[in-house]
């Protein structure tokens, strides 16, 4: 046995002798101890710098990590160094995870999106993220320090969505949208955003990367008040949770809180809040901004949020990931049209909702639908009201519209928080009406009238007629047969009647109401030129075009000089005329008002649905002058405009759609006119009632397509209606019915 | 776990035995822990005894006695429960042994006989013999051979698992980075060594020193029988290396 005494060899790194033991497996116990159990990195000090980066201060701090400020030596530039927690690293694959995220994330390039310069390990093992440096506060705080009103805040948010949507299209989730991570600064050309934290190391189905941002969202908050339930609940994610995210972050930017009671999350496992997620209902920003009250000054009122905008966070903030917008694109579009007064898919396309929101931006043009203002945002403008009633008394006008305002304008929420639709105020008002024993009944029966009309203008025909025959009841015994509140009330029923194909009781309502506007010109001066082109109408319905011509043109010539050369009245008045001209077959006559009446529209914003009908006419024409390329251009930027209007399932796309198809299958283009008519008519078949008279222009196409292109069986069923419609809605002695029958009778006898 | 037991701290070798001085009869875990623990630990007690001048066969006797007592558990029945540490116990009671063999003047030759813990005098001597520079009061130089055989078995379980994974060369190759901060330069060629990227190298590391904070806490875990004796004893560990 050696017994030389030997004094113990130290250890080479911290100089302690070193037991024998210890010295033969190289391991000095205590360097392994000190280093093992020294300084857990998580809870260490300023870290050591390590590569290019020296460390300045700690900027932030959450379960994802440390972020410190850093210099870059070599670049000498300042950078947000972020140290993401030592647990990702218990997942088998992160590194791969992690290198193969930081060349994507390398790729995102976007202005509203904080660039990722390195993304590595560092000495120490710690994964890390060297960042732009961002200066800006959370989007909520900016906006509690920048009181923005609703439209800034919406465009605000528009480019939250443009950063993520960027990224979404590049394989890129973010998964942690929050307002901590949506940093907002005032610059010159307004507020801007940048969208901090993007994606790395949140990989689906992750852990351990999952618990970290478990915590990094209960640390923050409190709660996991932007986690969608199926991220809480550790399912599969995909870019819909971002989704979901944005909805909780519109709803707090709108409303200043969070779509959830305080109370929800305060207590409870992870479990039961991801139940709790699942299982409560988010509140929308209009009923937030209620609750806070008026204690609470907004820069965003109740009636601003109320309707779209709510439907647009409550869709986001779907439970079920297919219940919310497919994308972040489709919600920002969605916020787009709401901005552009279009309806928004958010909310269920019932053509109603359409149309009231078509009324909305038509105010001006559809006249007393402004009443409908009040309701929606307490606006005090009656334009319409003043138009139509020039010729009432002055204090009766005054009363109908107190009345109206009274009723109208401060609609108390339904029920469920939701926005209140047109048609409920309109309801509400008809029952007020109907039971106020105090009012004077002439103020009444223009009650009736004002909101008969309405009605008739949102296409709600059946709600419209008995307050219409009701009014001209009313008018008639209150104010005698030949007054002008008679004349109004007799015209609008016949414009309801004519629209409702009674075309003979709408000549015979018309033509007393014209006679009563001729005896009391020229202060009817107006109303005569509108009901004029109201009776031309009729016959243009009737297939007598030859009989409109006259009407329309007194009827421009009177409007021109009530409301001047280019005035609406004008304007819509020789649209029709040169329609007229042109089924005529006189179609130099009609070019040449067309060429007139285009131009005036386009320079006309009040008529723009009129210049998408007059595009319509112009077609037709080009199209019987045998110039179908011309036509189908036309077409073309017809329902461009009429999607613009109205939206994409209304039926004036749906017409336009109709005779697009009807214009390619003349050109032998018979596949794209299947594809066009199908579109339309199915459009058709989802807002409008069986053989409604709109189905002649999507019906014919598609059956004439399908027969020539020798599906006759196919076609048979389609020609059966068709027959029906025509039948039903044109004069007995109209071309098109022949045309109908004989398509029907091929179809039968090729089968 | 009894239902009078610590609140869910899991059983220990060290707590088995300490609850087998309860039960009647032959306690099979019981005895295999004991075995365990004296197998581990027996390096601290001979030197001390070897400390106390006691010569080499005598020290070795001491400690197969002392272990034999153990086994026998009638050395178990002084145990102070409330201070319930391994090491503790061990230091008291064998110093009391020591005590009372000398009284006895080499009656009980050899451990009586009985070789309770295999153990290779031999090796243990020149371990011994190569620190016995130290003039540190003997009960430290315990704590401190305590704590390296601590330590000793928690990179050979850690080498164990490793090689269970199929691991085993890199443990060999990354070893040495278990006890400091390396330079660029070696991670480089430790990852090319290892046909790693350097990141994947640092990650490998890195979970290398996780695993063994583990098993230096398993390790500890094993000699104490609550939550607040195993932070106690890894607090005492720490502080007894980095000493001086």
């Amino acid at each position: 046995m050696d017994v030389t005494m030997s004094s113990r060899p130290p250890c080479l790194r911290c100089g302690t002798p070193l037991s024998l033991r210890a010295s033969s497996s190289g391991d000095c116990p205590r360097c392994l101890v000190a280093y093992a159990l020294g300084s857990t990195p998580e809870d260490a000090g300023p870290p050591a710098d390590f590569g290019d980066y020296a460390f300045g201060e700690e900027i932030g701090r959450g379960g994802m990590g440390v972020v410190y400020r850093a210099r870059q030596r070599a670049l000498d530039r300042e950078v947000a160094l972020k140290l993401l927690p030592f647990e990702l690293l218990e997942s088998e694959d992160f590194l791969e995870r992690f290198e193969r995220e930081a060349r994507l994330m390398a790729r995102l390039s976007h202005p509203g999106i904080a660039r990722v310069f390195e993304a590595g390990i560092s000495q120490r093992g710690q994964p890390f993220l060297a960042l732009e440096l961002v200066t800006g506060e959370p989007v909520t705080s900016f906006l509690r320090s920048h009181p923005l009103p609703l439209r800034a805040r919406l465009e605000l948010f528009l480019q939250i969505c443009e950063a993520v949507q960027h990224a979404h299209q590049r394989g890129i989730i973010h998964r942690d949208l929050k307002p901590t991570n949506v940093l907002a600064s005032a610059g010159e050309g307004g507020p801007t955003i940048k969208v901090i934290d993007f994606g790395l190391a949140r990989p689906a189905g992750d852990h351990a990367a999952d618990a970290a941002l478990w915590r990094s969202q209960s640390a923050v908050v409190g709660t996991p008040l932007y986690m969608s339930p199926e991220q809480s609940g550790g399912d599969d994610v995909d870019t819909r949770t971002d989704v979901y995210s944005l909805g909780v972050l519109l709803c707090e930017m709108l409303a200043g809180a969070a779509p959830f009671a305080d109370s929800t999350f305060a207590s409870g496992s992870r479990e039961e809040i991801t139940r709790a997620l699942r299982e409560t209902v988010a509140r929308p920003p209009s009923e937030l901004l209620s609750k806070a009250g008026a204690a609470v000054p907004s820069a965003v009122s109740i009636a601003e949020v109320r309707g779209d905008l709510d439907a647009i966070c409550l869709r986001a903030m779907s439970k079920e990931p297919a219940a919310r917008y497919a994308t972040v694109a489709a919600m920002a579009d969605d916020i787009r049209r709401h901005l552009a007064h279009e309806p928004v898919s958010a909310v269920p396309p019932t053509a109603k909702y359409r149309l009231g929101k078509y009324a909305r931006r038509h105010r001006i043009l559809l006249g007393v639908s402004s009443v409908m203002m009040l309701g929606f945002a307490g606006a005090a403008v009656f334009s319409a009201m003043q138009a139509r009633t020039a010729g009432l008394q002055l204090d009766r006008a005054e009363r109908v519209k107190a009345f109206l305002i009274e009723v109208l304008g401060a609609p108390s929420p339904g029920a469920d928080g939701r926005g209140v639709r047109v048609i409920e105020v309109l309801e509400k008002a008809k029952e007020r009406a109907d039971h106020d024993l105090q009012a004077d009944p002439i103020v009444l029966a223009d009650v009736r009238l004002t909101l008969g009309t309405t009605y008739y203008n949102l296409s709600l025909y059946d709600e419209a007629e008995p307050l219409l025959r009701s009014a001209v009841a009313d008018t008639r015994r209150l104010t005698g047969d030949r007054s002008m509140a008679t004349a109004d009330a007799l015209k609008a029923m016949g414009e309801q009647c004519n629209w409702t194909s009674r075309q003979p009781e709408a000549t015979r309502l018309l033509n007393e109401a014209i006679a009563i506007y001729r005896a009391r010109l020229p202060a009817s001066m107006a109303a005569l030129a509108r009901a004029l082109q109201s009776l031309a109408s009729v016959d243009i319905h009737s297939s007598k075009p030859q009989a409109a011509i006259p009407l329309l043109e007194e009827s421009v010539r009177l409007a021109e000089r009530a409301g001047g050369p280019g005035c609406v009245d004008a304007l819509v008045a020789m649209g029709d005329l040169a329609t007229s001209l042109d089924k005529l077959g006189r179609r130099a006559e009609a070019r040449v008002i067309f060429d007139k009446v285009i131009p005036g529209m386009r320079a006309n914003p009040a008529v723009l649905e009129n210049l998408a009908a007059m595009l319509s006419s112009f077609s037709d024409l080009l199209a019987e002058s045998g110039d179908l390329a011309a036509a189908e251009s036309t077409l073309v930027e017809s329902i461009q405009q009429r999607r613009r209007l109205y939206g994409d399932e209304t039926t004036p796309v749906a017409v336009a759609l109709g005779k697009l198809a009807w214009t390619r299958f003349r050109q032998g283009k018979f596949s794209l006119a299947e594809t066009d008519a199908r579109a339309g008519l199915a459009i058709h078949r989802k807002l409008l009632p069986p053989v409604a008279r709109e189905f002649f222009f999507t019906l014919r196409p598609l059956a004439f397509t399908l027969l020539e292109t020798g599906r006759s069986a196919e076609a048979e069923p389609f020609f059966v209606e068709f027959v029906e419609v025509v039948r039903r809605h044109m004069a007995e002695d109209a071309v098109i019915i022949k045309q109908a029958e004989q398509g029907l009778a091929d179809a039968r006898a090729r089968r | 776990m009894p239902p009078d037991s610590p609140a869910a701290f899991p059983e220990t070798r060290w707590s088995l035995v300490l609850r087998a001085q309860t039960t009647a009869g032959p306690d099979e875990r019981a005895s295999h822990a004991l075995d365990e623990l004296c197998a581990n630990y027996w390096y601290p007690l001979y030197a001390f005894a070897r400390r106390r001048e006691i010569p080499p066969a005598e020290a070795e006797d001491l400690t197969q006695g002392f272990f034999a007592l153990l086994v026998s558990r009638s050395l178990l029945d002084k145990v102070d429960r409330e201070r319930g540490r391994l090491r503790s116990f061990l230091m008291g009671a064998f110093k009391l042994h020591i005590a009372d063999e000398m009284k006895r003047e080499h009656r009980l030759r050899r451990g009586g006989g009985h070789t309770i813990v295999s153990f290779d005098q031999a090796q243990a001597e020149e371990w011994f013999v190569a620190e016995a520079a130290d003039n540190s009061a003997p009960e430290q130089l315990f704590d401190r051979d305590w704590a390296e055989a601590v330590v000793a078995h928690a990179m050979r379980a850690l080498e164990e698992e490793c090689a269970q994974k199929g691991r085993g060369a890199q443990f060999t190759r990354l070893r040495e980075f278990l006890s400091w901060e390396h330079a660029e330069p070696e991670i480089a060629a430790a990852a090319r060594d290892l046909g790693l990227t350097e990141g994947a190298l640092r990650v490998a590391v890195h979970r290398l020193r996780h695993s063994f904070r583990q098993q230096l806490q398993e390790q500890v875990a094993q000699t104490v029988s609550t939550a607040a004796d195993l932070q106690a004893e890894l607090d005492h560990l720490f502080r007894t290396l980095l000493r001086e």
